[in-house]
């Protein structure tokens, strides 16, 4: 009888401590990386959700390229100083150097573990990790991130927004530099 | 006699109490403010000091400390320690690495938000000035092309054209500076700045509380940290205050130390006697206590050079000790009779200089209304000290009689020192220049100084050194004419200088029904179609429901009413301000002006008060005639005209020198040296007066020489302070002083006894 007690104390106690690990996620550090995106904003505000396309490239020291190509042609560029925009005439104007938001997005594509740990809470299921935001100024506006991961790298990312409001992008990886972290 | 004597006794005592109760109540009450900044006590009789004022009120609690550090991850460390450290201090209210760290965004665009058509930011503005709804398009395609945009996120709900995301990104977008996790930073010259933002507590950056506030804060940036900041500059306008403060307070308490002393010291060697000492304490403490009730009765503020000035009445009240205390030993006479013996002499002496000091409360100037309140009702109490008390408790009676100094002056002498005058001021004249630039009595330290220039190259004027001011009937037109002033100043300079005013954030009415007068067209007209197919019908309906309400100041965010000064109230007009941090000389002025169809006034803080020292010194050169006049009056009433004259041309030629050495020695003079010369006027007077009426008896020239000794004492000390002001009143009394006890003493006796058989 005391053996048979003892079962459900020791899965509960490997459970425990696999939660008690939660940092502990796998996804692929990249240096350098690009492909294509597909936006979907899922806002209760819109009858349908506002689709964009468009390709992304991500350089370790310059940054996040995010060209969309439809239904507009706009590109923009997302660094640890913010966030600007490129004109007609070429130049990028800034839209905003609050880089809180830059660098939650930077530390996304980065993969790197440090940084991801530093902004957010972690838990892994299997291929998904969610992240929660630490920072409550970024709370007010993002309420979590879910990452689906194939053979460790980000197939989609899901921006949960305040009042059922979220953002879906798919990733199509066409080229990375990686590195296992 | 006894009775008078006692009556006057006890009517002092009476007076005394009556002070000390004063003094004891205001500060029980606390209600005994005190003040140290030099611009505040310049009336320049024009309503500006309320506009300066309220546009200094928005920087007046704030400061901004940059500190240079290297980019690692230990910098960041002592920053957030350093944070820490600070928030914890009492005098502050709150450090931020960044000032809209504070801001809650949510609730701040939800109040827009209630008027969701209102705004468009300043490139939508122009696209609806060319009826462009295709920008507002493509500007809502790439606003919800971004994965993610906390404004959109945020506003779209309220204002689902995002026109107010777009109009919030122009707010929020500080370009200056960069950011690197919270910190911002800017650099230059290689060198990495991280700034940290600090608002004071008001009570904190008062003037008893200031100076402790700032040394708190400078310990806690000096203490040692594992990384340190190669170099940390300040700005703000507590630094400042807190430094002059500091100075004024220890010069104040040193100059009245050492002429106490001084003053002290002298008598003691003169009379060799306790009483005499003790006399002249119960005169000095006397004409303080009522110099320093008078202030606080008087005045709601005391400016603190008002008191480093006072300190002058040490030397002044002393003099009627010395008189009382001289004619009482070498006359025998005591009580009601000395009293009466002195009367003469003493009232003309004392009732010149009172008067000089009252006539000074004509002047528009803050500083000299106090001087001249302090004292006026010191000078009265150390006379009435001097007849009640002094007269009665004076040295004890000898029997030394009364000599004539020296029978005969050498004429030799008088003429020799009179001859040297006139040639210094012939030499002086053909270089004479009055100097009224105010930053010549700038008393800050020059590291402050230094500080203020360096953070004005990095991150532009922090402080508020220029304003320009437009009139209205109402707030909303002088909002209005703000949108006008700055489109006309932004087309005319291009400059990237700030132009700060609450319509950054606040748009006149007129522009928020025109901002929504033309979406609302546009999605009748169907131009906004592409976005009004994506939005929900309810959200659209939602959004013209509100499309007739108006932002008002009222329902602004307390922060945002406090980043900027308040509409003054001026003569039945409201007055608007907004601060220019960049150059604007007469030309572009009047080009702008040129460009608006209602007058702005320009106020270039320094030059305003240059401007106002010119019209002072003006005032105090008329004030000064007037006090020759009337010496000249005096004189030939009391006296025969050839004696009255040329008696009145003895503190006149000696003021007129004491000028002229001034102009050669510093090269220019200053209202404070015009100053100087009232007082010199008045203290030469009360020699001549006693002169002429007691003769050249011994006790009259030692009376005269422990006076002028003594007061010299207690002004040439200013000659020491570091602050201009103070040193430059300091050297002219100085010298006036010096020159007539030297003329007073070769004063031939012809002079002084002419005409005296006649009268």
């Amino acid at each position: 009888m005391r053996r048979i007690n003892l079962i459900p104390l020791v899965l509960l106690f490997i459970m425990a401590f696999a939660n008690a690990r939660p940092e502990v996620f796998s996804l692929q550090v990249s240096s350098e990386q690009q492909g294509q995106f597909v936006q979907e904003k899922h806002l209760k505000v819109l009858s349908q959700p506002f689709v964009t396309k468009g390709n992304y490239h991500y350089q370790q020291k310059l940054g996040l390229v995010w060209h969309t190509q439809q239904p507009i042609e706009s590109e923009i560029k997302i660094t640890t100083e913010g966030v600007s925009e490129r004109q007609p005439d070429g130049h990028f104007k800034t839209l905003t150097s609050n880089s809180q938001f830059s660098e939650l997005l930077l530390a996304l594509f980065s993969g790197e573990q440090g940084s991801l740990r530093q902004q957010f809470e972690i838990q892994q299921q299997e291929n998904k990790l969610t992240l929660t935001p630490k920072a409550k100024q970024i709370t007010r506006v993002i309420v979590k991130i879910t990452l689906l991961l194939e053979a460790n790298k980000i197939q989609q990312i899901v921006l949960y927004e305040p009042e059922g409001n979220y953002t879906n992008i798919f990733l199509t990886e066409m080229n990375s530099t990686t590195s296992q972290d | 006699m006894k009775m008078t004597q006692s009556r006057l006794l006890y009517s002092w005592v009476i007076i005394t109490l009556i002070c000390c109760s004063l003094l004891l109540y205001h500060s029980a009450n606390q209600s005994i403010k005190f003040d140290a900044n030099i611009l505040n006590i310049l009336n320049v009789g024009d309503n500006s000091g309320s506009l300066t004022k309220a546009a200094r009120k928005p920087f007046e609690n704030k400061a901004l400390l940059l500190l240079q550090l290297d980019a690692n991850s230990v910098s960041k460390t002592y920053l957030r320690q350093l944070n820490t450290t600070l928030t914890e201090q009492v005098g502050i209210h709150t450090v931020n690495f960044n000032p809209s760290d504070n801001i809650d965004i949510k609730q701040l665009i939800s109040i827009y938000g209630d008027y969701p058509l209102a705004f468009l930011s300043d490139e939508a503005q122009v696209a609806r000035d060319k009826n462009d709804y295709q920008f507002i398009i493509k500007r809502y395609m790439q606003l919800l092309s971004q994965p993610t945009n906390p404004l959109v996120t945020l506003s779209i709900e309220q204002a689902p054209l995002l026109n107010i995301a777009d109009w919030f990104t122009a707010r929020f977008n500080q370009s200056i500076w960069k950011q690197d996790d919270e910190f911002l930073y800017i650099e230059s010259e290689g060198l990495r700045y991280y700034p940290l933002f600090i608002e004071f507590v008001p009570k904190a950056i008062q003037i008893d509380q200031v100076v402790a506030t700032i040394a708190q804060l400078d310990q806690a940036l000096s203490q040692s940290h594992f990384s340190e900041p190669a170099t940390i500059i300040k700005s703000g306008l507590a630094f400042h205050s807190a430094a002059v403060t500091q100075r004024i307070q220890f010069e104040m308490q040193l100059f009245s130390a050492l002429s106490l002393i001084g003053v002290l010291l002298l008598t003691l060697v003169s009379f060799r006697n306790l009483r005499p000492l003790l006399c002249i304490v119960v005169l000095i403490a006397a004409s303080m206590l009522a110099g320093m009730t008078a202030l606080v009765v008087v005045f709601e503020e005391i400016h603190l050079l008002s008191l480093v000035f006072a300190i002058s009445l040490i030397g002044i009240a002393v003099d009627y000790g010395y008189h009382i205390m001289f004619a009482a030993k070498y006359t025998g006479l005591r009580g009601t009779s000395l009293a009466k013996h002195l009367a003469p002499a003493l009232l003309m002496g004392a009732g010149t200089t009172l008067l000089s000091y009252l006539l000074l409360l004509l002047l528009p100037i803050l500083l000299l209304q106090q001087v001249a309140v302090f004292v006026g009702a010191g000078l009265f109490f150390a006379i009435f000290t001097g007849l009640s008390v002094i007269t009665w408790w004076s040295v004890k009676v000898t029997t030394e009689p009364a000599k004539m100094g020296t029978p005969v002056a050498p004429p030799r002498g008088f003429k020799l020192l009179l001859a040297l005058l006139v040639l210094g001021s012939v030499v002086a004249i053909p270089q004479w220049h009055f100097e009224d630039n105010i930053n010549m009595f700038n008393s800050t330290p020059q590291h402050l100084i230094d500080n203020e220039i360096k953070v004005s190259q990095l991150v532009g004027n922090q402080q508020y050194p220029r304003f320009i001011s437009v009139t209205g009937i109402d707030q909303q037109q002088i909002l209005q004419r703000f949108e006008k002033t700055r489109n006309v100043i932004q087309t005319l300079t291009q400059s990237a200088f700030e132009l700060k005013g609450l319509d950054l954030w606040l748009p006149s009415i007129a522009t928020q029904k025109i901002n929504a007068q033309w979406l609302e067209m546009g999605i009748k007209q169907q131009q906004l179609d592409p976005i009004i197919a994506m939005v929900d019908p309810l959200s659209v309906e939602k959004m013209f429901s509100k499309s007739d309400t108006w932002l008002t100041a009222d329902k602004l965010p307390e922060f945002i009413q406090h980043m900027y000064p308040s509409i003054v109230k001026q003569n039945n007009q409201l007055v608007g301000i907004l601060s220019y941090m960049g150059p604007l000389d007469a030309a572009l002025l009047a080009q702008i002006q040129g460009q608006l169809d209602f007058p702005i006034n320009y106020y270039d803080q320094p030059a305003q008060y240059s401007a106002a020292l010119t019209k002072l010194r003006h005032y105090i050169l008329y004030f000064l005639a007037m006090a020759v006049a009337a010496l000249i009056l005096i004189m030939i009433v009391r006296y025969p005209i050839q004696i009255g004259l040329k008696l009145a041309a003895l503190p006149i030629l000696v003021a007129f020198s004491a000028l002229a050495i001034t102009q050669l020695i510093t090269g220019s003079v200053t209202i404070f040296n015009l100053l100087g010369c009232i007082l010199i006027l008045a203290l030469n007077v009360d020699y001549v007066f006693f002169l002429r009426e007691h003769g050249r008896l011994n006790y009259v020239l030692k009376s005269i020489f422990l006076s002028a000794t003594t007061t010299a004492l207690t002004f040439g000390i200013m000659v020491f302070s570091k602050t201009p002001a103070i040193w430059q009143f300091g050297l002219t009394v100085l010298i006036g002083v010096t020159l007539g006890w030297l003329l007073c003493n070769l004063l031939p006796s012809a002079i002084l006894n002419q005409g005296k058989n006649q009268a």
